[in-house]
């Protein structure tokens, strides 16, 4: 497991130049920041593109990283900000389609459990694309990095209460999507 | 309670991290409430979604090429800070001695120092010139690290090539033997079908021609016991 000495050690060499050393870095990392650009913007190549970004946005701030704190809660920080502006970008662009995956994972998992993945990643899909870009990483740091409304705050630069009430606006929104879906 | 109250603080409501006060006040209103009933439902069921994620393995990409590429816009200070570094060895080896005068500047090899001219290597200080030794072989070292993960990163590129090419060619070699099998299966069943068909009616015809027989041997039979 790895520790934060070893984190630290790690950190210093890429500072210094090491490329080994932030390949590093980005292996222990990119799971969890490509999950995250998966569920925010819905699709894998998004995924990809705003996993990209993040990491080149968390290398050029490096720098700027004082070892106080969580690094990876840190690099989770700087993927949240980019993440609003690329779904904002996304959204401003007439062109740009929604996924592509409609497809059964593949993996090491049984049929049944790839087709109940399936159907998850669809409704959460059908969820988040009702939903702002604010909105949606609320929702994301809530339920999937079982943030508190305190640390979301933190992380996003808004107030206790402004998270809640985004979080509030995100269920009302979904609440008025299904009644709708309900009066068809 | 109103619902724009109760609204934000459901969450914590759910997670049962709230003042005993107010969550009296919540569950009093959403008695009557079906909207915040929803809201609550939907809050479960986003924690039940995060439950059941499991994580997508990430797709092959190069994780270090912008690392690589940005800092290599160093070149020019790495060669400089060589050149400097190479200049301070060799005055302090060859001790080489510059100095200047009415008939010119005067270099000089192998000279120890003297009282009347100043050698190079005295105005260089000796700890300055470790410490850019010893950053020199940091950075020739760190130049060295990062060529090396250039070649494994290329090589694992190439590698990476050579197995899909391999595994296309083996699943096409792979489809055309399963096709010729297919097709070789086939024919025998057919044949062994025709020649099935063809031994069902050879025995019908012989069980026909003994039932013929046994008709008229019993038809005659009959008539001569008549």
């Amino acid at each position: 497991m790895f520790g934060f000495d070893q984190e630290q050690h790690l950190i210093r060499k890429a500072l210094n130049g090491s490329a080994s050393a932030w390949r590093s870095i980005v292996q222990r990392h990119e799971r969890r920041v490509y999950n995250l650009a998966y569920r925010l913007t819905g699709n894998r190549q998004d995924a990809m593109d705003l996993m990209q970004e993040a990491f080149l946005a968390v290398f050029r701030n490096l720098p700027n990283f004082r070892f106080e704190g969580s690094f990876e809660g840190w690099i989770i920080r700087i993927v949240s900000h980019r993440g609003v502006d690329f779904l904002r970008r996304r959204r401003s662009n007439p062109l740009h389609q929604a996924d592509d995956a409609d497809e059964l994972l593949a993996g090491d998992s049984s049929a049944g459990e790839a087709a109940e993945q399936w159907q998850l990643h669809r409704q959460l899909r059908e969820t988040m694309q009702k939903l702002s870009a604010d909105q949606r990483i609320v929702i994301e740091l809530k339920f999937f990095q079982q943030m508190t409304f305190d640390e979301i705050a933190t992380h996003l630069n808004v107030s206790e209460n402004t998270a809640k009430a985004r979080l509030y606006t995100a269920l009302t929104k979904m609440r008025g999507a299904e009644e709708l879906q309900h009066a068809l | 309670m109103r619902c724009e109250e109760c609204g934000p603080l459901l969450a914590d409501f759910v997670d049962h991290n709230i003042d005993p006060t107010k969550a009296e006040a919540i569950e009093q209103h959403i008695e009557q409430c079906a909207a915040c009933q929803k809201d609550i439902k939907q809050i479960q069921r986003l924690n039940d979604m995060a439950m059941q994620w499991r994580d997508e393995t990430v797709p092959h990409w190069s994780r270090a090429d912008f690392a690589i590429q940005a800092r290599s816009g160093m070149h020019w200070m790495n060669w400089l800070s060589l050149a400097t570094s190479l200049c301070a060895v060799l005055l302090v080896v060859f001790k080489m001695d510059i100095h200047h005068d009415t008939q010119g500047t005067h270099i000089q090899f192998g000279q120890p120092a003297n009282s009347v001219t100043e050698t190079a290597s005295t105005l260089m200080d000796r700890t300055e010139l470790d410490a850019r030794l010893d950053q020199f072989a940091h950075m020739q070292q760190i130049k060295l690290e990062n060529r090396l993960d250039e070649f494994e990163l290329n090589r694992e590129e190439h590698d990476r090539k050579l197995l899909t090419a391999a595994l296309t060619y083996s699943r096409s070699q792979h489809r055309e033997d399963m096709s010729q099998f297919a097709n070789y299966w086939e024919s025998a069943r057919l044949q062994d079908r025709t020649e099935n068909h063809k031994a069902i009616r050879r025995l019908y015809s012989s069980q026909q021609s003994e039932l013929q027989t046994l008709k008229t041997n019993l038809l005659h039979h009959h008539s001569e016991a008549l």
